[in-house]
């Protein structure tokens, strides 16, 4: 059995575990939670039909018969309107005649005329034949519980007039209250299930890497090593199966570069003693170890992989802490908005989410320029203080002014660690393994940003924002000691001689118009859908059509599971088919597309639809888009190099995602939310358009005729 | 390794139900107070019916002389009902009923904030407030000219309240350990079935290189296994061979060097014989 295929049996017994385990407390839930509830429930039906009762009795008094009572049903719809939990309220007669009735649902008359059979045979003789008055004579309240009736509780109360037993009062709820209510909670046990499943898919991977696959390649390495006569590496020794075979291989590492270095110590005591035994002595015994590599001066280095599985978690978990408030953050801005000036504007509440994306955008050079000097672990763990100072910092904020300073702190906090994962896989990523540990990188970000807005709604709703951001600065700082530990033993990569680029390349990628198109008609369109639609107005919308923080986590989390399993799929299409321009100006208008419908029905499945289509759009689109700066910069990426052109497409990128924000809350300020959802899809439409029709017409490479009269110069 | 990824799978199955039982228990005190306040709301909205009927005759407040036994009347059908209270748009009160409870644990008194909340309200809709030892439930007294003229508050035991919500979170806590226990002890169960053929590789070739270590003149083992591990670590064994075999060569050479040196110990010691 190969590695990868016991991976795939430990996910699934992981996964079939996780399953049993929510099916298991989902059902003792449902049984102690109706163990619990019914009888509270039996308690406010005896409240409600004692108190209907009383006021039926009266009338009673009064001489009026019941089946001559007017405006009984209405009555029996005024109590009914201020309780949803009751399902309906029935009069009948002593026989079971049902005299006056209302409810959503109702039991079959018949069931209803046993119930009042049934009841009627409880009464003590004396109170069927005489006064059943409750105010004169209190009834045995203990005995009254609500019975099962068909699809029903049922609770009968006799009505007495003072003589005999009038009738029967029917108070009912639904039999599956209880249900009712668990089934409400099972979106977000599904989307925990969700969670789990990335999760458990990021841990089980993390674990079985470091402590099994890496342990092995390296024994494997050091071995294969051996077998080339390459003595100069040891291995790390752990407390486990393979830390016992690195052991023993240590030790007949060190055991022969032992021997040899005795020998090498002989020879020289030799050599000078007699000179005249130098040259032949030293041509002996260099043919003796040809074939062999010793370690210098006889001590073996530890062999390192690095472990690129490490720094997939760490941004898995940095992302997790920061995606955790996104489903809320504008909710949780506008209460400090509201604090600060009453009724705040849309432009206030935007505020800090634009705070953090220009905070993040201008702080990647400095991180970058970090990196280079201090190494991934250490940029990595900085980042991790700052952000969790942040996180911790944002939920106990007491003012909008200082939640501000928070929001840039965490977002410096991001910058560093982002830099700090990416920057590492790349340097450590094999070269003709560089696509697919970048891949690793994105996965593991991707993963991240599904289960964190999802996760933050839920917590959000049940333990509230401080104790959410609380979770999140847990987590940041959990990546931190992670990090910590998984990137420590790497060293600082070498950094290529700096040249003096950044204003060279700029000029560059300004002069090339085609570069500038593919910015201003879908860079930063992307960004600014995705920041202004769906980090600032699908949380503020939902809040207006009523939705729970839950759900807007629900909602925004399908934006990254469409972007998680699609975008692969469409970027193998692209790759193979040549379709990046189409696919990124196909992609834009998808993703403008889906927004205009919000402002006709303003319902939460035309934002979802939204959230979807801008989801899918974006898997289209994004890794395209890449692949065009790529060949449209092709000639400034051979003068300065992949990295300053990527690094400023980036940085142009996130500048045009900070303005999301800004531009959604000045949209909402005059045309609502709905309308400014509309307004940012019609954007989308227009700039996709327009990419479309330049690249139709300009096609994404010069042609050669071109070259002589570039387009922008 | 075994208890690392057990552990993992441990921590992850933790999470699930730490969130579930989080949740279920939200829904359950969501739902268990929503039942009692909209019981306790029913109750008090009748009893303010009831006030309002005389209010609407013309009686004044304080004039009501049945209201002593209304709310009598009403406490009677809960026995949590600690007191309920009716009083004047001034907050004094005028008519009370206690429970029997309050004699042997006396609560806070109502405080005139508490009376001014309710008299403060414009809506109809009963106000829900609650203290550390009570939850209470009020509501203002209109006439019929649309004018506040008092209130009445309705006290409730907290302690049996919040006694049924410990009960099931423990319930639900106490439920969420067993599975936990019962899924990792599964775990450990299956990853040692599914990692047992590769602690069996890793410890055959431990074995041949722990007997290659004590036996270096031995040929290499064929006894590892059949995995690349195992033929890497023949492959490895024999090219240690091979360098043993140079390094005793190396000594030859040495010792030979020294004779011709004439350093060699036991020629100088034979020579020093010989003399």
């Amino acid at each position: 059995m190969t590695v990868s295929s016991r991976f795939t049996r430990l996910f699934t017994l992981t996964l079939s575990l996780i399953i049993a385990a929510l099916a298991g407390i989902s059902l003792y839930a449902a049984l102690a939670l109706e163990r619990s509830l019914i009888p509270q429930l039996d308690q406010k039906m005896l409240t409600m039909g004692l108190t209907v009762n009383a006021k039926l009795d009266r009338a009673l008094r009064y001489g009026i018969p019941l089946e001559r009572l007017p405006g009984v049903a209405d009555f029996f719809g005024t109590v009914l309107a201020a309780d949803p939990d009751l399902a309906y309220l029935v009069l009948t007669r002593r026989d079971g005649t049902v005299l006056h009735q209302y409810g959503t649902s109702l039991p079959k008359p018949e069931q209803l005329a046993d119930a009042t059979a049934a009841t009627l045979k409880m009464l003590p003789a004396s109170q069927g034949a005489a006064s059943a008055d409750p105010a004169k004579e209190p009834w045995p309240i203990q005995a009254l519980t609500a019975r099962p009736l068909g699809d029903f509780y049922n609770l009968a109360l006799p009505v007495g007039s003072g003589e005999a037993v009038a009738g029967v009062l029917h108070i009912g709820a639904d039999a599956n209250f209880v249900m009712q209510k668990i089934q409400e909670i099972l979106f977000d046990i599904a989307t925990v299930f969700v969670i789990a499943t990335l999760v458990a898919f990021e841990l089980l991977l993390l674990i079985v890497h470091h402590y099994l696959i890496t342990p092995i390649n390296r024994l494997e390495m050091v071995l294969s090593h051996i077998a080339d006569g390459n003595l100069s590496h040891i291995l790390p020794v752990s407390r486990d199966e393979t830390g016992w075979l690195a052991r023993l291989l240590n030790q007949l590492v060190e055991r022969l570069n032992a021997a040899h270095q005795q020998i090498l110590r002989q020879a020289a005591s030799l050599q000078s003693a007699t000179p005249a035994a130098v040259n032949r002595l030293s041509a002996s015994l260099e043919q003796l170890w040809r074939g062999f590599t010793l370690a210098p001066k006889g001590r073996p280095a530890p062999y390192q992989l690095a472990d690129l599985f490490g720094a997939r978690v760490a941004t898995f978990l940095f992302i997790f802490a920061v995606e955790l408030s996104q489903s809320f953050l504008p909710l949780y801005a506008r209460a400090y908005a509201t604090d600060l000036s009453g009724s705040p504007t849309p432009l206030l509440i935007s505020l800090p989410l634009t705070v953090f994306t220009l905070t993040a955008a201008l702080s990647m050079p400095l991180a970058g320029w970090r990196f280079e000097r201090a190494g991934s672990s250490r940029t990595f763990t900085e980042g991790a203080l700052l952000m969790t100072l942040g996180l911790a910092g944002t939920g106990l904020a007491w003012g909008f002014y200082d939640l501000l300073a928070w929001r840039m702190l965490t977002a410096a906090g991001y910058a560093f660690m982002y830099v700090a994962c990416q920057s590492y896989v790349v340097a450590h990523a094999p070269p003709q393994k560089q696509a697919s540990s970048g891949a690793l990188f994105v996965s593991g970000l991707m993963a991240a940003t599904i289960c964190g807005p999802a996760i933050g709604g839920i917590l959000a709703d049940h333990i509230g924002y401080t104790a959410t951001f609380g979770c999140a600065a847990i987590l940041a700082a959990c990546a931190g000691l992670m990090a910590f530990r998984l990137l420590s033993a790497e060293p600082v990569p070498a950094s290529p001689p700096r040249r003096p680029v950044r204003g060279g390349v700029v000029r560059a990628i300004t002069g090339n118009g085609r570069f500038m198109l593919l910015m201003l008609f879908a860079a930063i369109p992307a960004k600014l859908l995705l920041n202004g639609f769906l980090f600032f107005l699908v949380p503020l919308t939902l809040s207006e059509f009523g939705g729970s923080r839950s759900e807007i986590g629900r909602i925004a989390m399908l934006y990254g599971l469409a972007a998680l399993f699609l975008g692969p799929v469409f970027a193998r299409l692209a790759d193979r088919f040549a379709l990046h321009g189409l696919l990124v100006g196909a992609g834009g208008l998808l993703a403008g597309i889906g927004l205009i419908p919000v402002f006709f029905f303003p319902a939460t499945t035309g934002v979802l639809a939204g959230v979807l289509l801008l989801g899918i759009g974006q898997a289209m689109s994004i890794s395209s888009q890449l692949a065009l700066v790529t060949r449209i910069g092709r000639a400034s990426i051979e003068q300065f190099g992949q990295g300053p052109v990527l690094g400023s497409y980036r940085l142009i990128e996130r500048l045009g995602g900070a303005s999301g924000p800004l531009v959604a809350a000045g949209l909402a300020a005059v045309f609502g939310y709905p309308g400014a959802i509309t307004i940012t899809g019609l954007l989308g439409v227009v700039t996709a358009t327009l990419f479309s029709v330049s690249f139709l017409i300009l096609g994404i490479e010069p042609e050669p005729d071109d070259e002589l009269s570039p387009i922008a110069s | 390794m075994l208890v690392k990824i057990t552990a993992t799978i441990t921590v992850l199955i933790a999470f699930v139900l730490g969130l579930a039982v989080l949740m279920n228990y939200a829904k359950f005190e969501r739902t268990f107070n929503g039942l009692m306040q909209s019981r306790l709301a029913f109750l008090v909205q009748d009893l303010r019916d009831t006030l309002e009927f005389g209010l609407d005759l013309g009686l004044d407040p304080a004039a009501m002389a049945n209201t002593a036994a209304i709310l009598t009347r009403e406490a009677a059908q809960d026995p949590h009902i600690l007191s309920i209270s009716v009083f004047n748009e001034q907050g004094r009160i005028l008519y009370q009923y206690q429970s029997k409870l309050l004699d042997l644990h006396p609560v806070i008194p109502l405080t005139p904030a508490w009376l001014e909340i309710v008299l403060q309200t414009a809506s109809k809709t009963p106000q829900h407030i609650s203290d550390p030892e009570t939850l209470m439930v009020g509501i203002p007294l209109i006439n019929n000219f649309g004018r506040t003229v008092g209130g009445l508050i309705l006290r409730y035991d907290r302690s049996f309240h919040d006694q049924e919500l410990q009960q099931t979170l423990f319930n639900l806590i106490r439920a969420a350990l067993l599975i936990l226990i019962a899924a990792s002890l599964v775990a450990l169960l299956s990853v040692w079935l599914l990692f047992r053929s590769t602690r069996h590789e890793l410890r055959q070739v431990c074995i041949a290189l722990e007997d290659f270590l004590e036996n270096q003149q031995r040929p290499a083992s064929p006894h590892a296994g059949d995995s690349v591990l195992a033929a890497l670590e023949v492959a490895a064994e024999q090219k240690s061979q091979e360098f043993q075999q140079r390094l005793i060569l190396a000594g030859r050479i040495l010792h030979l060097e020294q004779r011709l040196a004439g350093q060699a110990p036991h020629g100088s010691e034979r020579r020093r014989e010989g003399v």
